[in-house]
């Protein structure tokens, strides 16, 4: 049994039980008025999808990160539409509402909706669209164009005459920029030796693979030769036990042997007598 | 000694059966009987360290086998006839008997085996008789590009390069690499040949003869393999140190392409290393007015 029947099989059971459950939705304490009933309403699915975004951001794959995160949008701008507009309406609502309640009452639906908005969903800056390249796409990716203008002066210098001039610690930052481009530079070095080397190695063995794989080839022929060879001789081989043992020879000897030995009792009698 | 006396009693036999007899009703010598005789014989004699006998009693068992048309056989006897004479240090007698072991393998249509043997004599003799020794590379080396194939037998060409570099014979180590490279772009072995015109260029260099250098160089430029290759930049680097004659520009050069010069062949890497050596000025003065160097920047006027 699959988990996904476990799961259909609980789901099943549960529906049919359910009256039983002793966990009853709790009736959130009805109170006469319909803005806090709403405003609690809001509240709660406000902290449902503030657990599912932290849920979300400890996901790790990203596909389903952003499929989660689409999910969380879409369900923000449904309550932003339904629930926080219904709040909107319901603001003038209900018994004894004076100016005060409908300007804090105003003000928490703003600060509802600035809660609702500011809920993580993954979305970080704007992130520009992939173009392909195309004649009208720019390389620098449509920044602002550079200017050189001769005539016009640089303000910056005005202020602090100094500006462009080297200090202390834009001379150091510029050594230790050297430092370590200078070491990058070694480590680069050392690793192309070490890529030549391989390149060399990987070279080598691919040419001695091809001098084996020809005389591989000339092995196999010379090898289908003697076992030809060795099979005719077999079969010659064969046909020649075959005939040494053959039947009629077999019976000729049988019959020699006991002519000899009849001729040899014969004698040993004529003798004895 | 028991063993010796045993060997000697096994070669008396062998002696007899090859004698004609009429009481036996032998009229032609018993080859498979006396070279099965001597063929033991020979390894008592070795066991016994008894070398010149074995030698001698390997060389009969050869004669029977070319006697009984096996040519195969008898090359190997001949071989070790030739290794027992290297054990007994008879060094005059060691190439001849390799070169017969190889006329014999090449009788049986070995050729490759012929060129091994004369490989191993070479290598034996290079201490004792260098001259041999350098002819018998010669010689094998003939022998494969004979048979056509020189790509599949590196060995030798290493072998006979290797001997030739450890003996300061320059020319003839470039001739063998010059032959390498062919026979490996044949082949198909087209790293091996680059590797081998590259480390061509460096022993005329270690040898101090820079206009050599060049002419081998620019030969070898005509070849779409090499000029293709990375060994073709490096060789042309090292030229262009010699060309301004500065010691400290040649190591540089060597040192920063060291992968690829350490991996030709360890005789000419070793060259490789030891380079810049010799009167640098001359090589540059030669070198100044032989070619163009290989890489004079970017001509400004060339609007290619």
């Amino acid at each position: 049994m699959s988990l996904v029947d476990v799961i259909t099989r609980i789901d099943a059971l549960i529906k049919k039980y359910e009256k039983y459950s002793a966990e009853k939705p709790e009736a959130a304490a009805k109170s006469k008025d319909p803005f806090n009933n709403a405003y609690m309403e809001v509240l709660e699915r406000i902290n449902e999808l503030t657990l599912k975004s932290d849920e979300n951001g400890a996901e790790k794959s990203r596909a389903i990160k952003a499929t989660l995160n689409a999910e969380l949008r879409r369900a923000k701008a449904a309550l932003l539409e339904d629930q926080v507009a219904k709040l909107d309406k319901l603001v003038r609502k209900g018994k004894s509402v004076t100016q005060e309640t409908v300007a804090s009452r105003q003000a928490l639906v703003h600060e509802v909706r600035k809660a609702v908005e500011g809920i993580p969903d993954g979305v970080h800056s704007p992130r520009k669209p992939f173009r392909a390249a195309g004649p009208g796409t720019s390389l620098g990716g449509g920044k602002q164009p550079v200017t050189i203008d001769a005539e016009k002066r640089d303000h910056r210098m005005d202020k602090n005459p100094e500006y462009y001039q080297h200090s202390e610690a834009s001379l150091q930052f510029q050594k230790d920029f050297e430092a370590a481009k200078a070491r990058q530079d070694k480590s680069l070095d050392t690793i192309d030796q070490g890529l030549t080397t391989l390149r060399g190695i990987g070279e080598a063995m691919g040419e001695t693979l091809r001098q084996q794989d020809v005389v591989l080839d000339a092995i196999h022929e010379r090898m289908d030769e003697v076992t030809g060879q060795l099979k005719t001789n077999n079969m010659k081989l064969k046909g020649m036990v075959t005939k040494m043992r053959s039947t009629r020879n077999f019976c000729l000897d049988v019959v020699l042997i006991c002519i000899i030995l009849g001729l040899v009792l014969y004698l040993v009698a004529m003798f004895k007598k | 000694m028991h063993m010796a006396s045993e060997g000697d009693e096994l070669v008396k036999r062998a002696e007899k059966l090859c004698a004609l007899s009429v009481l036996q009703l032998r009229l032609k010598p018993d080859w498979p009987a006396a070279t099965a005789l001597y063929e033991q014989a020979a390894k008592c004699f070795s066991q016994a360290k008894a070398f010149g006998k074995a030698r001698l009693a390997h060389e009969r068992a050869a004669h029977g086998h070319d006697r009984q048309g096996a040519a195969w056989q008898s090359a190997k006897e001949l071989a070790k006839a030739a290794e027992a004479a290297q054990h007994a240090g008879d060094w005059g007698d060691v190439a001849p008997l390799w070169r017969a072991a190889a006329l014999a393998y090449a009788t049986a249509s070995r050729q490759t085996a012929a060129a091994d043997a004369l490989a191993k004599g070479a290598l034996a003799l290079e201490q004792h008789d260098p001259k041999a020794a350098c002819e018998l590379h010669q010689e094998a080396i003939e022998a494969l590009e004979r048979e056509g194939k020189a790509g599949a037998s590196g060995d030798v060409y290493r072998q006979a390069i290797g001997a030739s570099l450890r003996m300061g014979r320059s020319a003839e180590g470039v001739c063998m690499l010059l032959r390498w490279a062919a026979a490996a772009g044949e082949a198909g072995l087209h790293a091996s040949q680059a590797k081998a015109y590259l480390g061509a260029v460096v022993v005329w260099l270690h040898a101090g003869d820079a206009a050599q250098a060049d002419a081998v160089y620019q030969d070898a430029m005509d070849v779409a393999v090499f000029a293709r290759s990375e060994q073709a930049a490096a060789g042309g680097t090292l030229l262009d140190a010699y060309r301004s004659g500065s010691a400290e520009r040649v190591r540089r050069c060597v040192a920063g392409a060291l992968a690829l010069f350490g991996d030709l062949d360890n005789q000419v890497a070793r060259l490789a290393r030891k380079l810049p050596d010799g009167d640098l000025q001359a090589m540059a003065a030669v070198l100044a007015g032989a070619s163009a160097p290989f890489d004079a920047g970017l001509d400004e006027a060339d609007l290619t």
